[in-house]
């Protein structure tokens, strides 16, 4: 990209963008003003972009607007929202906050709900089915992969599912004498699962890694762009 | 055979005997013919000590001498030899040719108590101006002597010779008087019986007392003193008016009571013989004195010039009818006083006393006591003869006198002194004094009248008395000057118990000599405590208490010693005992300090513990930490080589690393995407953070262009309030990297909706009431435009969710998910999300149908579709970026590991070569 190529906004916007990216990347040598001064600015944008978003897409054409010029059917449906939203409003009054009980209530059952809802129906059932499924007749010799190896990677998937499962069974037994402990297969089963989260974290950790890095190299990119289109006209 | 104990000496005697054996005293007292009533002053004693000897009770009241002379009046008979004298006094013990001073002091103590027993009877008897001292004295004689019983054995045959014995029954003989010999008369007693108040010198003042009251040998006149006429005077006391002493007298044999036989009393040269009627009334009772005029069987007063008993008084020597020697002395006023006023014969000057013939200032102002020169054992005793017939007393001078004794006055004096006493009752209108003339041959009157007890004090204080510069005191004077010449003190030690502070002013007037006397410390110190401190002996010296314990008790005493009575009877003294002891005295009790006793180690350990406590409150000084830092440093080559790394690739922008190939879930995502017309609409989920847009917009771009080489229409919807502003960049990179111009209807951009889960589960049902407009509000896509027709999550052919955080995808997955049915939903997601989101792609049912993750998944895709985005011009700088991750890790653990694994192989070898 050229500067000349670039507008104004484009131009100004490249340059506020390339102070802040060496602003950020201060932080190689620990933190420091530059660095707070960027933070705070982003977070001061970001917050002042959320607040405009917050009001021109909600706010306004899904209360205000239908209240002010809505019919008297949309008003009345309005009525329930308004009510929880300025009793909810209450709760920054330490002596009207009791009022603000019912929305947030609300609030918070309906996310529970969900939540609850979502995670059961959309991850543990399906993800228990799967397991199960994986040696199952649907997934066994389909994908042109030999049934061996599809059944020991479902036999593995398996081993480390329960063995991660394993490692988070706190409960322990008391024999005899001797302090409680796991027993000899828990401990085991345990252990290995132990290895799978291990495993996963690193893995996660790499993709985190990657995230960054790619982040990183995206940023010293644009340095780059910029740095050259200003030294290479055109 | 019956023995008697001699009351001086305690020695048996044999019964018949009247004289002890060994101390020559008179077993027997003599016992006093009871010829005559008892005299009024007798009966008023008996009236009050209401005796009642026949029960044996005696009031303690009553002496002795009195009990004994009143039994003898109610019955003779039942007198006994149980019932007579006990011991007679000191002075009877003594005996009479003894100048014993002790003998001389127990008579002159005898002497005094008859004189305070006479006292005490006049001061309790009602005081009358009339009543004449003669009576008293008479009563004095007649009231029996307070003496212990004793056996006719033991009375001395002197003693039983002279008797009043008032019982009629029991007649003790009365000794002989012989004829008194007037020349052997002292002339003071003479005098004194001669004098009245109106011829002077010589004369005895006629008493005006009642005669009866006077006792008779008050009234017998000096010549009568030698005489029978004298003797005459002298009358038996009544039985009640004698006095116990003068039991003595009692004649050898009489078991009755001595009576003392006033003739006895009367001295010649051989014994003294008193006419009857000139004795006085206590001591003519029982006394018979024999004269011209005495009766056949009456007691004979002895005349017999025998060997007087060693243990008779002095002064019987002088008593009428005793046959005492002439020597002895008789007190010359005693003999004056015999002379009664029916004495016609005047007492002749020369016999009158020096002190009864001064004037009243001259006896004022002599000294009663003895002179000087009297004192010494030089001076031979003076008889009774020679002290009547020569001058008596010696006029002290009166530069040597003090003023008390000049100005001493009779009215104003002590009356508690003897002889005042005496003289004021003897003579109550002064006869006494106008008797006393001095005459001009009486100028020179010596004392002759010394009494007996003086003479021996005389003797015994030996040759030195006077050389022993004794002060002349009066015994009225109170002064302590005295004048006495110098040479009286000079050259002599004066002992510490005469030098005090008074007498070291004493001493230095009369010497003139101002320097101080020697004052021993020993008695200084004794002197200012008041005791005298005497040598303990060694037992008792070890016996002593403790030093503390005497220095408490010195306090105490210092204490009490210091404080003053000031109320009580004992005002004013010091050393008082407390009437209240100290425990019951309110104080306030002693303070005791509540201070914990520790130790040393005990103090040391709680410091330390106060220390600490004292330390956890204070704010300890963080660590400084140092400007470059091991850590710091790392970090920094870190970076450096990252950036560098980076930096090399994308200037020198040549592939140096090959593109990977492509995942199945990537795969399945083109395949799906492939599937797409031009009329399909792609809701694309656009839910990422804006740090994370240099990743996610290479991903998202890849796929969005894919989505526009389709002409897929594209809804962007977003939970994140930021999504939609993103979702315009990059469609906007898409547009440029990738030369596309979507734009128009085939974008739409929902906008952000709220409530999270919630707003994607209510979007998947009903997306028209969620987002009614579009981002810029001005359109409604639902009714017209890219959206027509769609009315739920199921009618979008294909759900892209562009986001790095895992939740959000699941989130997705888990809402939206189920409203598509059968649509399939594909996660375009971060290389740190793909794991997570994996499963749902993996697992069967899928819930994902396809995965782009990452770089790797963005160059893949750009390889698989043949195009170059951002992804695969990145990639290079990524993958060295990459490696230089992992090299910059494997070299870490290794220098890491070295350590641990030293020290793990230290610890299962501890030991190390001395082992092997």
């Amino acid at each position: 990209m050229s500067i000349t190529s670039m507008s104004m906004a484009d131009l100004i916007g490249a340059g506020v963008a390339f102070i802040l990216t060496l602003l950020i990347l201060s932080y190689i040598i620990g933190d420091n003003p530059l660095f707070r001064v960027a933070l705070h600015l982003f977070v001061g944008v970001a917050s002042g972009l959320a607040v405009v978003i917050a009001f021109y897409n909600i706010l306004w054409p899904q209360m205000i607007q239908p209240l002010l010029f809505g019919s008297e059917i949309e008003r009345f449906y309005l009525l329930i929202p308004l009510v929880l939203s300025g009793l909810l409003l209450t709760k920054i009054s330490p002596r009207l906050g009791g009022w603000g009980r019912l929305a947030v209530a609300f609030l918070v059952g309906v996310g529970a709900a969900t939540a609850i809802g979502g995670a059961i129906l959309g991850t543990l059932f399906p993800q228990a089915l799967a397991s199960i499924n994986l040696f199952g007749d649907t997934r066994v010799g389909s994908g042109g992969t030999d049934i061996l190896i599809q059944l020991a990677e479902s036999a593995f998937i398996v081993f480390g599912t329960v063995t991660t499962l394993a490692y988070f069974q706190f409960g322990t037994r008391k024999i005899n004498d001797q302090p409680a402990q796991h027993g000899a297969a828990l401990q085991v089963t345990a252990w290995v699962g132990e290895v799978f989260i291990a495993i996963t974290f690193g893995a996660l950790f790499a993709g985190v890694y990657l995230a960054t890095l790619s982040a990183l190299v995206e940023r010293l990119g644009f340095l780059v762009d910029f740095i050259f289109s200003l030294v290479i006209p055109g | 055979m019956a023995e008697i104990r001699c009351p001086m000496c305690s020695r048996l005697n044999p019964d018949e005997l009247e004289i002890c054996q060994f101390c020559q005293a008179r077993l027997k007292p003599l016992i006093a013919k009871p010829n005559e009533p008892t005299p009024d002053w007798l009966n008023q004693t008996e009236d009050d000590e209401n005796l009642d000897d026949s029960t044996g009770v005696n009031q303690p009241v009553a002496p002795d001498w009195l009990r004994s002379l009143r039994s003898r009046e109610i019955s003779h008979d039942d007198l006994s030899e149980d019932q007579s004298m006990g011991d007679p006094p000191d002075w009877l013990r003594a005996g009479v040719d003894a100048p014993d001073l002790l003998s001389a002091q127990r008579r002159e103590s005898n002497d005094s108590d008859w004189l305070a027993d006479f006292r005490s009877r006049q001061s309790d008897e009602e005081p009358t101006e009339t009543e004449p001292v003669q009576q008293e004295i008479e009563e004095e004689k007649l009231a029996p002597l307070d003496v212990p019983d004793t056996t006719d054995a033991e009375i001395p045959d002197w003693l039983s010779n002279a008797r009043f014995d008032n019982d009629t029954v029991n007649e003790p003989a009365v000794p002989e008087l012989s004829q008194p010999d007037t020349d052997a008369e002292p002339e003071w007693l003479a005098r004194l019986r001669s004098v009245h108040p109106t011829e002077g010198v010589g004369q005895v003042p006629e008493p005006s007392a009642d005669k009866d009251e006077i006792p008779d040998w008050l009234k017998a006149d000096g010549q009568n003193l030698g005489s029978a006429a004298v003797d005459q005077s002298f009358e038996s006391a009544p039985e009640e008016e004698v006095p116990t002493w003068t039991s003595y007298f009692e004649k050898e044999g009489d078991s009755a009571d001595l009576v003392t036989d006033l003739n006895e009393l009367k001295s010649t040269e051989d014994e003294l013989l008193i006419p009857e009627g000139d004795l006085p009334d206590w001591l003519k009772d029982g006394s018979h004195q024999p004269g011209p005029n005495a009766e056949p069987g009456e007691p004979e007063i002895r005349k017999d010039s025998e060997q007087l008993p060693d243990d008779s008084p002095p002064w019987y020597a002088t008593a009428p009818g005793r046959p005492f020697k002439p020597t002895d002395q008789l007190s010359q006023w005693l003999r004056l006083e015999a002379s009664g006023p029916d004495s016609s014969e005047p007492i002749p000057a020369e016999e009158i006393p020096d002190w009864l013939k001064a004037d009243k200032e001259d006896l004022v102002t002599q000294s009663l006591t003895p002179k000087l020169e009297e004192l010494s054992i030089e001076s031979e005793p003076v008889s009774i003869d020679e002290g009547l017939s020569s001058s008596q007393f010696e006029k002290i001078p009166e530069t040597q006198l003090t003023d008390a004794e000049l100005h001493y006055d009779e009215d104003k004096a002590d009356l508690d002194d003897d002889f005042a006493l005496l003289e004021k009752k003897l003579f109550p209108d002064g006869e006494l004094e106008q008797a006393l003339v001095t005459t001009p041959e009486g100028d020179d009157l010596q004392a002759v009248d010394d009494p007996l007890w003086l003479v021996e004090l005389r003797q015994k204080m030996g040759d030195s008395v006077e050389d022993q510069g004794l002060l002349k005191v009066s015994p009225f004077s109170e002064d302590i000057e005295h004048e006495l010449p110098a040479e009286a003190m000079a050259g002599q030690a004066i002992p510490d118990w005469l030098i005090d502070v008074h007498a070291q002013e004493a001493i230095e007037h009369i010497t003139g000599d101002s320097e101080p006397l020697e004052i021993s410390q020993s008695f200084e110190r004794d002197s200012e405590n008041g005791l005298v401190q005497a040598d303990l002996p060694t037992w008792l010296e070890a016996m002593r208490p403790v030093e503390a314990v005497a220095a408490a008790a010195a306090d105490i005493m210092d204490e009490h010693d210091q404080s003053i009575e000031k109320a009580g009877p004992l005002v004013g003294l010091k050393g008082v005992l407390p009437a209240e002891p100290d425990v019951t005295l309110a104080h306030k009790p002693d303070s005791f300090g509540l201070k914990l006793q520790v130790s040393d180690m005990q103090r040391t350990r709680a410091d330390m513990l106060q220390e600490l406590v004292q330390n956890e409150a204070l704010a300890k000084p963080l660590p400084r930490k140092p400007a470059i830092s091991s850590q710091r440093i790392l970090q920094v080559v870190i970076a450096v080589t990252l950036i560098l790394a980076i930096l090399s690739t994308l200037i020198i922008d040549t592939p140096i690393a090959k593109v990977p190939g492509f995942p199945i879930e990537t795969g399945a995502v083109s395949e799906l995407i492939n599937n797409l017309s031009s009329s399909d609409r792609v809701l694309v989920a656009l839910d990422f953070q804006p740090a994370f847009s240099g990743e996610m917009e290479a991903i998202g771009a890849t796929v969005l262009d894919h989505l526009m080489l389709r002409g897929a229409q594209i809804a962007f919807i977003s939970t994140n309030p930021s999504g939609p502003l993103q979702a315009e960049r990059l469609v906007n990179i898409v547009n440029q990297r990738y030369d596309h111009s979507y734009a128009g209807e085939q974008i739409t951009n929902l906008g952000y909706i709220s409530g999270g889960r919630a707003g994607i589960l209510a979007f998947a049902s009903t997306p028209r009431q969620l987002a009614p407009l579009t981002f810029d509000s001005e359109n409604n896509p639902w009714d017209s435009g890219s959206l027509r027709g769609v009315s739920k999550a199921s009618d979008f052919a294909l759900t892209m969710v562009i986001t790095e955080n895992a939740d959000t995808a699941r989130m997705w997955i888990e809402q939206f998910q189920p409203e598509l049915e059968s649509k399939p939903l594909i996660m375009v997601l971060s290389a740190q999300a793909a794991p997570i989101i994996r499963p749902y792609y993996a697992g069967s049912p899928q819930q994902v149908q396809g995965i782009v993750s990452g770089m790797s998944g963005a160059a893949a895709y750009e390889n698989l579709l043949g195009r170059v985005g951002i992804a695969r011009s990145q990639w290079g700088a990524f993958s060295l970026g990459v490696l230089a991750a992992c090299i910059l890790i494997l070299l870490g653990g290794i220098i890491n590991a070295f350590p641990i694994i030293g020290a793990r192989m230290q610890k299962t070898n501890p030991g190390g070569d001395d082992q092997l």
